[in-house]
C-alpha cells in the first residue's frame, strides 16, 4: 500500500466513541445536578432539574449510566482495554519527556515532541487521573446513596472524599476536555474520538512511534 | 433569649412510653409501618429504633444481676439538640440551625433529604424519611415553646422524669437531684449533656455511666465531618476554580496560535511543535 499524506490512523473504534460520550454526557449531568444539590447558593439551578427531588433522581440516574457505560465498553472490547492496560504499565523514557514538556504545550510555547506509542504521556497520567477519580467518585457516591450497608466509619470517610473529588475530577476533566478538542495544537484529537481516525500529520507529530508501527501494519511504505 | 433545656431523669421513669405517645399525638405522625424483622426479638421496647415518624422512643438497657434477675434500665431517647450540633454543620442546604433558645430547628422546605445529617450525628437521632424525602427529627415542640407550653413529652410525664425550663435552672435541678441519688446510694449518678459537644440542649439524669444507656462517654463531632467542611470542600472550591481559571487563560492565550501539526517527513525522530 502506497504511503500518502492523507492516509488515516484508525484510533477508536465503535464501541469506545460511544461509552465516551455517553460517559462525557452523564459526567457533565452529574456535574451540574451535583454542584445544585451541593452548594446552597447554587439551589436555583434544581430548577433545570424540576426541582431537588427530581435533581437527586436525576444525578442517581445519570451515576448508573456514567458507572455501568465503561463497563459495558469493557464488555463489548476487552481487546481495546487491556490494550490501554498495556500502555499505561509500560512507562518509556519518551513518555517522561512528554509530561516535562506539559506546561509548555498547554501554553502554546514551541518544545520538542518526543516520538510517543498509542498513548503519549500525558495521555496515560490522564488515563491513571480520570480512571482513579471514576473508581473513587463511583465507589464514594454509591455509598452516599446506600450508607445503610456499609459500616459507618467508612461511610464518614465517603463524604468529605466524594466532595474532594469531584472538582478534582472536574479539573482533570476540564484539562483533558481542553486539550483534546479546543487547543490549537491537539484540537483536532478530537476526530479521533468522534470519527474513529486521526490525520496522518497529527498521528506522527503526537504518536510517531505509534505512526509508524500502524504504517507498517498496514505495509504502508514511503515513496 | 434565654437558652432552655428538657430535664430527662432516667431514675425517675417508668417506661409507660406516654412521652411517645404525646409526641405522636401532637405532631401528628402516624404509625411506622411494622418492619418484618418487627417479630418478638427478646425485649419490650416498642420500636427498635427512631423512625422518621417516631421522634422519641423509650430505649430499654436489660440486664441480669449477680442473682439472676432481670434489672432493666430505661432512656428516653431523641435529638439532644446540641450546641456544636455535627447536623448543622454538614447540612448543605442550611435547613438545620441552632436558634437563640438552644433549639436545633429543621426547616422542612430547606431539607432535600441527603442524609448527611443522620448519617454524621454522633446520636444517629435524625432519620429520612423516602416518601417525602426529608429527615426528621425531635423539635423540642418549638411551637408548644413559642406559645408559652411545655414540651408534649413533658406535659404528660406522670413520674416527673420529664421536665422543662431555663437550662441554668434544669442544670441546677439535675446536680441537686445527682447528689441526693449519690447520698442514697447511687454512687454512678451523673449528669450528661452539661458539658458535652458545647452543653446539649436536653439534659440527662443518669443513675450509670453513658455507655450503660448506650451513649458515648465523650461524643464528638466525626473527624471526617470537620475535615469535610472545614477543609474538602474551600480545598475543592479552590481546585475546581484554578483548574476553570488556566483553562480559560491557556484558551485565550492560545486561541490564534497557529500550533496544528505539521507534516516533516521525518522517521520517527524528535518532533518540534506543541
Amino acid at each position: 500500500m502506497a504511503y500518502s499524506d492523507n492516509d488515516r490512523f484508525p484510533r477508536f473504534g465503535k464501541a469506545a466513541r460511544v461509552v465516551h460520550f455517553t460517559h462525557l454526557i452523564s459526567f457533565f449531568v452529574l456535574f451540574f445536578t451535583g454542584m445544585s444539590l451541593y452548594f446552597n447558593f447554587l439551589s436555583p439551578l434544581n430548577l433545570l432539574f424540576g426541582g431537588a427531588s427530581s435533581a437527586k433522581l436525576i444525578h442517581r440516574i445519570a451515576a448508573c449510566i456514567f458507572f455501568f457505560g465503561p463497563i459495558l465498553g469493557i464488555c463489548l472490547n476487552p481487546k481495546g482495554f487491556f490494550l490501554v492496560i498495556r500502555e499505561i504499565t509500560h512507562w518509556r523514557k519518551e513518555d517522561f519527556q512528554f509530561i516535562v514538556t506539559f506546561l509548555h504545550k498547554f501554553f502554546g510555547q514551541p518544545h520538542e515532541v518526543a516520538p510517543q506509542g498509542y498513548l503519549n504521556g500525558g495521555q496515560k497520567l490522564n488515563v491513571y487521573l480520570l480512571g482513579f477519580g471514576f473508581l473513587g467518585l463511583s465507589i464514594t457516591g454509591f455509598v452516599l446513596w446506600f450508607p445503610q450497608y456499609v459500616p459507618i466509619s467508612f461511610a464518614l470517610w465517603c463524604y468529605p472524599l466524594h466532595s474532594l473529588l469531584a472538582p478534582c475530577l472536574t479539573a482533570a476533566v476540564l484539562g483533558h476536555g481542553y486539550l483534546g478538542s479546543f487547543h490549537p495544537g491537539s484540537g483536532a484529537s478530537w476526530e479521533a474520538i468522534w470519527g474513529g481516525t486521526l490525520s496522518r500529520a497529527f498521528a506522527e507529530h503526537h504518536h510517531a512511534r505509534w505512526a509508524q508501527e500502524v504504517d507498517s501494519q498496514l505495509g504502508r511504505t514511503r515513496r | 433569649m434565654a437558652q432552655v433545656a428538657k430535664l430527662i431523669d432516667v431514675t425517675k421513669c417508668t417506661a409507660c412510653r406516654g412521652c411517645q405517645v404525646a409526641c405522636k399525638q401532637w405532631n401528628e405522625l402516624p404509625v411506622e409501618a411494622p418492619p418484618k424483622e418487627m417479630a418478638f426479638t427478646g425485649t419490650l421496647q416498642s420500636h427498635p429504633d427512631l423512625a422518621p415518624n417516631t421522634f422519641t422512643i423509650i430505649q430499654f438497657f436489660e440486664e441480669k444481676d449477680d442473682t439472676n434477675t432481670v434489672k432493666y434500665r430505661f432512656r428516653k431517647t431523641g435529638c439532644m439538640h446540641c450546641t456544636d450540633a455535627a447536623c448543622i454543620l454538614v447540612c448543605e442546604k442550611k435547613a438545620l440551625t441552632k436558634l437563640e433558645n438552644g433549639i436545633v430547628y429543621r426547616d422542612k422546605d430547606k431539607c432535600i433529604g441527603c442524609g448527611y445529617c443522620a448519617q454524621n450525628c454522633p446520636f444517629q437521632v435524625p432519620k429520612v424519611n423516602p416518601k417525602t424525602e426529608k429527615a426528621t427529627k425531635c423539635t423540642l415542640c418549638g411551637d408548644r415553646i413559642a406559645n408559652k407550653m411545655k414540651p408534649a413529652c413533658v406535659t404528660t410525664c406522670i413520674t416527673g422524669a420529664l421536665d422543662f425550663g431555663p437550662r441554668d435552672e434544669m442544670l441546677k435541678k439535675a446536680k441537686k437531684r445527682v447528689e441526693t441519688l449519690q447520698k442514697q446510694g447511687v454512687a454512678n449518678a451523673n449528669i450528661y449533656g452539661e458539658k458535652e459537644l458545647g452543653g446539649t440542649n436536653v439534659i440527662y439524669v443518669l443513675a450509670d455511666k453513658p455507655e450503660a444507656y448506650g451513649l458515648p462517654a465523650d461524643p464528638q463531632i466525626p473527624l471526617t465531618a470537620t475535615l469535610w467542611q472545614q477543609y474538602g470542600k474551600p480545598i475543592g472550591a479552590a481546585v475546581f476554580c484554578a483548574s476553570f481559571a488556566t483553562t480559560l487563560f491557556a484558551f485565550f492565550l492560545n486561541r490564534k496560535k497557529d500550533l496544528a501539526p505539521k507534516l516533516h517527513h521525518h522517521e520517527g525522530g524528535k518532533s518540534h511543535g506543541v
